[in-house]
């Protein structure tokens, strides 16, 4: 089957407000695959962090506009982070059980929401082996992967994001004790619950740390944003990036574009 | 009045207009590979689990040669047996020799018994399980309160697995009062996870396996 | 600090306490580890394993669908075996039955298997009250009553003490000279704990199934004091929770694969007994009578709606030795007999959900519990419908998160004004800002900032940059 023509981005709120760099990131290699990028700009949040506190009526109207938005667009949604992508696959569609007109939306959205790495390795089959990052070959890495609760367990996506990170030249893979136990962040779970988000932080952090790499990657930034404050405070020198900002050759110091 | 158990009834009934079940996979598990074994195979399968579970096992090719092993086994000791016309082979005249607990005899007297010695009324590959059913010939304590346990087995009470072994004994557990499954000895691991064996059934289970009678 | 003490605290303060017990995560660490590997080593020489799950989650689902004839039919096939039955509605109900059947036998001395219903409706105490000597026989939970402490974890009750801590109890309490061998403390166990098994006038139980078909109870154990408790006293009561229903013979063994797998990492538990009865006239042991109590308290409130799929659950703790939360804080910081995923659940559905509305809020929603979940129950999902049910109330979320929450809400449907309000935040956060990070925020910041630092937001968000770099370009 040949690759979609055009895809539509939904960048997330944090990606928008904190990590711009990442969504720059995922448009410009799309791009480089010969993909057209549309960006319905009003989109604003998938309402996640309403549902999982339980404001569900907030939540559905959160939803609303940016189903409404994505509706009256085709072809695949792509979305940089596991959790938001989660949240739009499944409990989009669970939030407007009873509501037979927006479950019917949620459900037709959720059919063509991929998170990016799931994309490019499932539909795009994509091999980062041609991809800017190639074109460094002595920037060598020993990189740890955060594998995302949302995204591994929701999402079921274990594989995709390491086939992809294998493929990038310099790039070795480090092994990180209980890899895939949750880091913590947990969206609201972070501030409701600090003292148990803060403990989890700390244990994955000195994972992180003893496990020798020098970058953690991850597909989604509310880990990477709660992982990064924990590695920043205890002086780690591990550099963080989103993989769209790794697989584009762009890891800066994960900050400001 | 309603009774407890009429209001209980009720409540799930109206509990049950709203419950919420997802999706059930109405499964069909497929046949497991030793539901077709032949009968060495079934046997040698037997064998390691019980070798897994630290059972010591006793292989004798003829009910002389069990006969002699049990015997050895008790060697003096204070019996606590299924009523020995009950056992197998020629057991019952093993235990004429030897210091056997009478049914008559209290609790607190046979619980001073260091030997428990029964057959099996079924045995299961897959598991190394055996499997006893209350009786008036077979004691449940004789399975029980003794330190050592000695199971005699026949090969050809050997069941594949644990769903033929439902299947297949499904009215001999109807009718019993109560069935037990045997797979090792007693063990815990209550104290840091800490591997003790003997807690309060038999710490040493032994089994002699013999042919087919 | 005593159990009691600790528990009297409320939720928040029990688990600050449990988050600096550094002996506490030594313990639970040592122990959660080693059962994790077991249930991975154990499922993958399971064959057919996911089948199996499927065929244990199936058949539990089907008796709950029918509970209220499968109840009838479960009690008729039970009558039939001259089984008594008994329907208690809540705890007080359950613990006089109990007390009646022993006054009629005029027991002087109860040996209790492990239980966690006979826990949940605190049972002992009620027969301690009556004068009626109750030991529990579990290594663990006579540990647990040795200490006068309450089991943090339903597999292994003393999964937060050490061997040195067991071995300073018995020095304490049965006056022997101290010993922190494991070995050496079951055999004092099995010493002591032997004499009262021959002695019991009555054995209690719970139920790990009940067979609907045949009016089996169906109970695993390891160390045999079940099999003591349902085989030497002359009476035999079994409490069931109404919920522990299966429909026939055949579903047990798709159950006996996966319980002790996913509790303990063994393929079986050493015993596990199928008692359809009394002793039978001509048997030679065995109680003379076996009573079943039938017991709801709570599980039909638990039934309603979203949260039936609960009383799938097998109690086989898979789901606690898999949870990071419960890792941090152990399980007495729940406050109740079910910690961990499951408990979070149970308690608010069975006790009420308002007193207990912190503990659905206690999970950061990763999903292990689910993953490995024998027959594969969704708790992330029920606790996003309990959050629901709770949201407005200031225990579940403070005036900051609903604040908060309703600002977000009311911002995320106008894209401008949702922007806007972002950059004047974003603002702030630079104010408060030094190196391009926030490390001691001001107000609700602090939440996070405590730790953990906090970049501020990027001078050009996303939409920004692709207004100037790509709109026009299409």
């Amino acid at each position: 089957m040949p690759p979609p023509a055009s895809v539509q981005l939904f960048c997330t709120c944090l990606v928008n407000e904190l990590f711009p760099q990442v969504g720059v990131a995922a448009v410009e290699i799309l791009e480089s695959l010969g993909i057209r990028v549309g960006f319905p700009r009003d989109q604003t949040c998938c309402g996640q962090p309403l549902y999982n506190s339980g404001f569900w009526e907030e939540a559905r109207r959160v939803a609303r506009h940016n189903l409404d938005l994505l509706s009256r667009t085709q072809g695949p949604i792509i979305v940089p982070s596991g959790s938001c992508a989660d949240m739009m696959v499944h409990q989009c569609p669970e939030l407007f059980q009873g509501d037979e007109k927006w479950r019917s939306v949620a459900e037709e959205v959720a059919g063509r929401c991929h998170e990016l790495s799931q994309f490019l390795v499932d539909v795009l089959h994509w091999s980062p082996a041609t991809a800017a990052s190639a074109r460094q070959p002595g920037r060598r890495r020993k990189v740890a992967y955060h594998p995302s609760c949302h995204l591994l367990r929701g999402l079921g996506v274990k594989t995709q994001p390491l086939d992809l990170l294998k493929a990038v030249v310099g790039v070795e893979l480090a092994a990180v004790d209980r890899s895939e136990e949750c880091c913590g962040f947990g969206g609201m779970f972070s501030v409701k619950q600090p003292s148990i988000s803060g403990a989890m932080l700390d244990q994955k952090c000195t994972a992180l740390e003893n496990s020798g790499a020098d970058t953690l990657v991850s597909c989604d930034m509310g880990c990477l944003l709660h992982l990064q404050g924990g590695l920043r405070r205890r002086g780690s020198k591990i550099q963080v990036c989103h993989l769209a900002q790794l697989l584009n050759g762009d890891t800066g110091s994960g900050k400001q574009p | 009045m309603t009774t407890a158990r009429d209001t209980i009834l009720n409540r799930v009934k109206a509990a049950l207009t709203t419950a919420r079940f997802p999706e059930v996979r109405d499964v069909k598990v497929p046949p497991f590979a030793l539901e077709h074994a032949t009968a060495t195979e079934c046997v040698e399968r037997f064998l390691s689990e019980l070798s897994l579970l630290g059972v010591t096992v006793h292989q004798e090719s003829t009910g002389a040669e069990v006969c002699t092993r049990v015997e050895s086994l008790i060697h003096g000791q204070r019996v606590l047996s299924w009523q020995p016309a009950s056992l197998p082979y020629d057991l019952l005249h093993v235990l004429m020799g030897q210091e056997v607990m009478t049914p008559g005899a209290t609790k607190e007297e046979k619980a001073t018994a260091a030997i428990g010695l029964t057959g099996v009324d079924a045995a299961i590959a897959e598991t190394g399980s055996l499997c006893l059913l209350s009786s008036g010939a077979h004691a449940r304590s004789a399975s029980l309160l003794p330190a050592v346990h000695v199971a005699v087995v026949r090969e050809d009470q050997i069941v594949a697995t644990m769903g033929m072994f439902f299947e297949r004994f499904a009215p001999r557990i109807r009718e019993s009062s109560c069935l037990n499954i045997v797979t090792g000895p007693s063990r815990t691991a209550d104290i840091e996870l800490t591997l003790t064996l003997g807690v309060h059934g038999p710490g040493k289970l032994i089994v002699v396996l013999g042919p087919a009678e | 600090m005593s159990y009691a003490q600790y528990r009297s605290l409320p939720f928040a303060q029990r688990v600050e306490t449990a988050l600096v017990d550094d002996h506490l995560h030594v313990a639970i660490e040592r122990a959660t580890s080693k059962l994790r590997s077991g249930r991975g080593a154990a499922f993958a020489n399971l064959e057919h394993a996911e089948a199996v799950r499927d065929a244990a989650r199936a058949a539990k689902l089907r008796a709950l669908a029918r509970l209220d004839e499968n109840l009838l039919r479960f009690e008729e096939s039970l009558h039939q075996n001259g089984v008594q039955v008994h329907w208690a509605l809540d705890a007080e109900q359950c613990k006089k039955i109990v007390l009646d059947i022993a006054r009629r036998h005029q027991v002087k001395s109860v040996v209790k298997g492990k239980s966690m219903v006979t826990e949940e409706i605190h049972l002992n105490d009620a027969l301690i009250a009556e004068g009626i000597e109750v030991l529990e026989t579990d290594l663990g939970e006579y540990i647990v009553q040795l200490a006068q402490d309450r089991p943090s974890h339903i597999i292994m009750p003393i999964i937060h003490m050490t061997r040195e801590d067991v071995g300073e109890l018995f020095q304490k309490k049965l006056s022997i000279p101290y010993t922190s061998e494991p070995k050496e403390l079951c055999a004092v166990a099995r010493e002591k704990l032997r004499r009262n098994f021959v002695r019991a006038d009555m054995g209690i139980s719970g139920g790990n199934f009940g067979v609907v078909e045949t009016g089996t109870i169906c109970l695993v154990s390891n160390e045999g004091n079940i099999r003591m408790c349902t085989t030497l006293p002359r009476v035999h009561v079994a409490i069931l929770g109404i919920e522990k229903l299966v429909p026939t013979l055949a579903d047990l063994d798709p159950f006996i694969k996966v319980l002790a797998r996913s509790g303990t990492g063994q393929k079986i538990t050493v015993y596990t007994s199928l008692i359809q009865g009394p002793r039978k006239s001509k048997d030679e042991d065995g109680p003379d009578e076996v009573h079943v109590v039938l017991i709801d308290n709570g599980r039909t409130s638990t039934l309603m709606g979203e949260t039936a799929e609960m009383l799938a659950c097998i109690r086989c703790g898979a789901c606690l030795n898999a949870c990071p939360v419960y890792q941090q804080i152990g399980g007495h910081a729940y406050g109740d007999i079910y910690p961990g995923p499951m408990g979070s659940v149970l308690t608010p559905t069975l006790r009420g959900l308002a007193p207990w509305q912190e503990l659905p809020q206690a999970s950061s929603l990763c999903g292990a519990c689910r993953d490995v979940c024998p027959v594969r129950i969704d708790i992330p999902r029920m606790l996003l419908h309990l959050r629901e049910r709770s949201h407005l109330d200031k225990r579940s979320n403070p005036l900051w998160v609903r604040l908060a929450m309703k600002a977000f809400a009311a911002l995320a449907t106008r894209p401008r004004l949702f922007e806007g309000a972002a950059r004047a935040a974003a603002l702030w956060l630079r104010l408060q800002s030094k190196d391009g990070f926030v490390t001691r925020g001001l107000g609700q910041v602090r939440r996070w900032t405590r730790h953990r630092d906090l970049p501020v937001p990027a001078s050009q968000t996303f939409k920004k940059w692709w207004q100037e770099h790509r709109e026009g370009r299409r």
